[in-house]
């Protein structure tokens, strides 16, 4: 056991080094921040470059095989993880497909188990084998054996459940059980878990038919120990979505899990991925989300990746581990944004907002901020900066005395929420701490400033933003800015055309006509169409989004109608939607034209913050009727 | 002379043997495969079809299935695999539809598990009539030596030079092209044909060329073919190091001629830029999305809108003659004789 450890601690330390550029090897080979990942961890689907924020070894290539914390380090990279299988030298990158830490609290050995995307090249596992750092390998049959099935089919995601004092004398144990071992007798991965008290939950790659009815998805967790299904797909997801089969009628995989140690606890903590995406009416999620078993998403994709600032917003979620207990911590931090009050959480690496329509939001006129300020802080200030202009300091954004912002206060006598005072902030957008917290308690959901984006330098710009906060030893920054792309203009419609032009006579036999228009801006979202005239009560018709897989959308496209500058078909209208028999008269055909801003409105008096969608623009164009 | 008289029909012969009835897909052919003439897919995942019945009577559509257009199944991955007599469904990774015929079928594929029984892993190149490529044999030309699994093939040449090339590939065993994987890339040269594919993993250290799962590659070539960053549209972040992330290529299909602009693919990941896509789409090279996953998907009137898209053929050749055999093995046969 102990030169087991030696060559482990051995290999680690050549790998640190292995992976840097040669021309660093005569220095210190770097240790890989492993208490970064105590809380939990993930890998990505897809390799990427890390930004602003390389990794340890100064390496800013991140791989699909490497094992990241949710803090944007790169906690082991893949070679780490294989360390004692390629002890003579660096092995390939071989993917990490499943993982669960076991324990990290000795950096010089690391226990975790995982799985790799790919088989090793040498053939002493396969991918679907669960393996530990320490060089251990569990076949994929031996997990299936329970199941009757003895053929490989792939290892997605795994979860140890049980004491971790136990799951840890279960892993020594294996220093003895060879993998051969567990090919010759399956079953005795089911007695030494049984021996030692503890559960592998598992989900694997295909799906198995086994004998009788009985089939195993790819989207249900099984238990390595009891051979059943721990949780079937059906059960992993909310009742609207069509989970499971046959009944509900898709599998969606399951392609990450993590949760509670404790096997009572374990599956209401469900965390959990999927392997497609789901685009619901009344829940959406990405395979990159995690989710909450029987609840949806808990964690948009973004926010587990924004910390290494990759170029594209979504990079897949393969393998996840979550730390049994997270430290309980206060994070000075913005939460929302923007007048529908947008988690950040929902705000693409674009800077616009995804609140559940299938495209994305920019920001205008009133821009408020919420946010968490710790009981620490003595004063606080979001500040923005142009995307554009890269690092550097922000402007504040300041709510003034004179702007008359009125918030409800406590009454010193009877404690309650009637009195008022005005709110502000100085010149460069500071707000006291401790005022603000205890404002709190009569408002509970102040903002933490609102700003006027139209004023701002370029009010169709992307901007980064972010809290400043000084807790007494100067000026932090939150961990990461928050990207707002502002848009303060309305949609433009160029040119609205009919056949023949504006005031031409139409019968009925002209009917319907084709109705034409040109509509630009940098966040189109859709166009609609009325017919109106005489007393007639005004007929609309459906509203048209660039996305949507109808006719009148064919020249729509995010930034308006398609080619730029023409005249392009929308579709018919006709006067009979207005009446069986309409009579002679002069008829208007109204385009209206909206782009996808959110806009805010803060209305300091009264201490109002809301928001909408924005007022669509319009434009007529009319024609005589003559039966 | 007297020489060329006596070969050239001999040749002839040969020839129009090696165009005759190949290796089939087991006794019973593939009788759906007509179905897929001109597009197949297979998703990612399970799902139950709502549609019309499938001509076995199961309503399940595995993603180890190959479905084409109008909600036909062209063939169950049982079918598929029906040279090997496997069993348990093995998904269905990366496929291209050689002939399109019920008796005559050929079809090239890769799983997503590896045989039951060790005939062939899931990076090796399957073909109907029983021809197993490793996955080491297809990267010989990188000296890659390892497996990094099959996510995308599609074949380019002359659709009766393919049809040979995959008989003489099917006599061959796998240890075969283990221990000779050169052999590959002179049958390639000989039957002028190529491999187009892409893989699962990444191999920095490649000793010919970095190989990204995101690049089209060419087995006969050892070179890639199309990087990740020209597949994409220049407003998306493809490529690495450059522009920051690898989408991988998750499905591939282009003409016989290997013409670059016909390439069509899907990704590993979605996108949400614009133009955005989802890993489902079916994009064409530069340019976008061509055809929603939901779109595709949508005749088997399946309960969610999305299913993922893992293994594509699309008939980009439809007006091309390819059939007329005879001026061509004539041609050849002539040159080989002499």
């Amino acid at each position: 056991m102990f030169t087991r450890r030696l060559v482990l601690l051995v290999a680690l330390t050549m790998l640190a080094g292995a992976v840097l550029p040669a021309s660093s090897m005569t220095i210190a080979a770097p240790v890989p921040p492993l208490a970064a990942c105590i809380t939990g961890a993930f890998s990505t689907e897809e390799d990427f470059m890390a930004r602003e924020k390389i990794p340890f070894d100064g390496n800013p290539y991140v791989s699909d095989g490497d094992m990241l914390s949710f803090d944007g380090q790169v906690c082991m990279r893949n070679a780490h993880l294989l360390a004692a299988w390629f002890a003579a030298a660096p092995g390939p990158d071989l993917g990490l497909d499943a993982l669960d830490i076991l324990n990290i609290g000795d950096v010089a050995q690391p226990t975790i188990a995982f799985s790799t995307e790919l088989d090793d090249p040498a053939a002493r596992f396969t991918a679907g084998d669960l393996l530990f750092t320490p060089g251990y390998a569990i076949p994929n049959i031996a997990l299936l054996h329970p199941f009757g099935i003895n053929y490989d089919i792939g290892l997605d995601g795994v979860q140890f459940i049980g004491s971790q004092d136990k799951i840890l004398t279960f892993v020594a144990a294996l220093a003895n059980t060879p993998r051969s071992e567990f090919l010759k007798n399956p079953g005795l991965l089911q007695q030494l878990l049984r021996r030692y008290g503890v559960d592998i939950w598992f989900t694997v790659e295909g799906t198995a038919r086994i004998v009788g009815a009985i089939q195993i998805l790819d989207g249900d967790l099984l238990s390595a120990a009891n051979g059943v299904i721990v949780a079937a797909q059906s059960a992993l997801l909310p009742a609207s979505v069509p989970a499971g089969l046959p009944t509900r009628g898709v599998d969606f995989g399951l392609d990450a899990v993590a949760t509670s140690r404790n096997a009572e606890a374990a599956l209401a903590s469900l965390n959990f991925s999927t392997e497609i995406l789901y685009d619901g009416t009344e829940l959406s999620f990405t395979d990159g989300d995690v989710l909450r078993m029987g609840n949806g998403v808990v964690i948009k994709h973004w926010e587990l990746i924004k910390l290494f600032y990759p170029a594209a917003d979504f990079l897949g979620l393969d393998a996840l581990a979550v730390g049994e207990t997270l430290p309980p911590m206060c994070e000075n931090q913005i939460t929302d944004l923007g007048g529908l009050q947008v988690d950040v959480a929902d705000i693409n690496a674009a800077g616009r907002g995804e609140i559940g329509y299938p495209t994305d939001h920019p920001f205008g006129a009133s821009i408020p901020f919420w946010g968490t300020i710790c009981n620490d802080v003595n004063r606080f200030r979001v500040v923005f900066r142009k995307h554009a202009d890269g690092p550097g300091a922000g402007t504040g954004i300041p709510v003034l005395l004179a702007e008359g912002w009125k918030v409800k206060t406590r009454n010193l006598i009877t404690g309650a929420c009637t009195d008022s005072a005005f709110w502000f902030s100085d010149a460069n957008g500071w707000y006291n701490g401790p005022t603000y917290r205890s404002l709190l308690f009569c408002n509970p959901n102040l903002i933490l400033t609102n700003w006027k984006s139209a004023s701002a330098p370029d009010p169709n710009a992307l901007y980064r933003v972010w809290l400043e906060f000084d807790r007494g030893a100067g000026v932090e920054t939150e961990p990461a800015p928050h990207l707002a792309r502002l848009d303060n203009t309305q949609p433009k419609i160029n040119n609205l055309g009919i056949p023949g032009g504006a005031c031409t006579t139409f019968s009925s036999s002209d009917m319907p006509i084709m109705v034409q228009g040109d509509v630009s801006d940098d966040h189109f979202w859709y166009y609609r169409l009325s017919i109106g005239g005489d007393l007639y009560a005004e007929h609309y018709y459906n509203v048209v989004r660039y996305y949507d897989a109808v006719p009148g959308a064919a020249h729509l496209n995010a930034a308006g109608t398609t080619p730029l500058a023409t005249l392009v078909d929308l579709h018919t209208v006709t006067v009979f939607d207005l009446a069986a028999n309409p009579v002679r008269c002069a008829y208007g055909v109204r385009l209206w034209a909206a782009d996808r801003t959110i806009e805010g409105y803060f209305n300091p008096p009264f201490n109002l913050v809301g928001g909408y969608f924005r007022t669509p623009t319009s434009q007529a164009i009319y024609f005589d009727y003559a039966p | 002379m007297r020489r060329h008289v006596h070969l050239a029909p001999m040749v002839l012969m040969l020839c129009l043997l090696l165009l005759g009835p190949h290796a089939q897909a087991g006794p019973q052919g593939l009788p759906n495969l007509p179905a897929c003439k001109d597009l197949a897919f297979s998703t990612e995942e399970d799902f139950l079809s709502q549609g019309p019945t499938p001509p076995d009577g199961n309503p399940i559509i595995s993603d180890g299935d190959l479905l084409g257009l109008n909600h036909a199944v062209c063939a169950r991955n049982r079918e598929l695999l029906a040279s090997w007599q496997v069993q348990p469904d093995l998904g269905l990774d990366a496929v291209d539809v050689v002939i399109a015929d019920a008796q005559r079928g050929l079809v090239a594929f890769s799983t997503e598990l590896d045989d039951p029984a060790g005939r062939f892993k899931a990076g090796d190149l399957l073909t109907t009539n029983g021809a197993i490529i490793p996955n080491v044999t297809l990267l010989s030309r990188f000296q890659v030596g390892r497996d990094l699994g099959l996510d995308g093939l599609h074949f380019t040449g002359a659709p009766q030079q393919i049809v040979a090339f995959l008989d003489a590939a099917a006599k061959i065993r796998r240890d075969e092209w283990l221990a000779n994987p050169g052999q590959l890339v002179t049958l390639l040269n000989r039957y002028e044909v190529d491999i187009w594919f892409s893989t699962e993993g990444t191999e920095l250290q490649a000793a010919v060329t970095p190989i990204l799962d995101g690049h089209v590659l060419s087995a006969r070539l050892g070179a890639v073919v199309v990087n990740q960053a020209d597949l994409l549209p220049v407003t998306a972040p493809a490529g690495i190091p450059n522009r920051g992330v690898d989408f991988g290529l998750d499905a591939l299909a282009a003409s016989r001629r290997g013409t670059l602009e016909t390439i069509r693919f899907s990704t590993e990941i979605l996108f949400r830029g614009t133009p955005g896509f989802t890993d489902g789409d079916v994009l064409k090279k530069g340019d976008g999305i061509e055809t929603t996953n939901s779109a595709l998907v949508a005749p088997f009137e399946p309960k969610a809108r999305f299913l993922g898209l893992d293994a594509l053929y699309i008939n980009l050749d439809p007006a091309v003659n390819w059939d007329r055999y005879l001026p061509y093995i004539l041609k050849h046969a002539l040159r080989l004789a002499e």
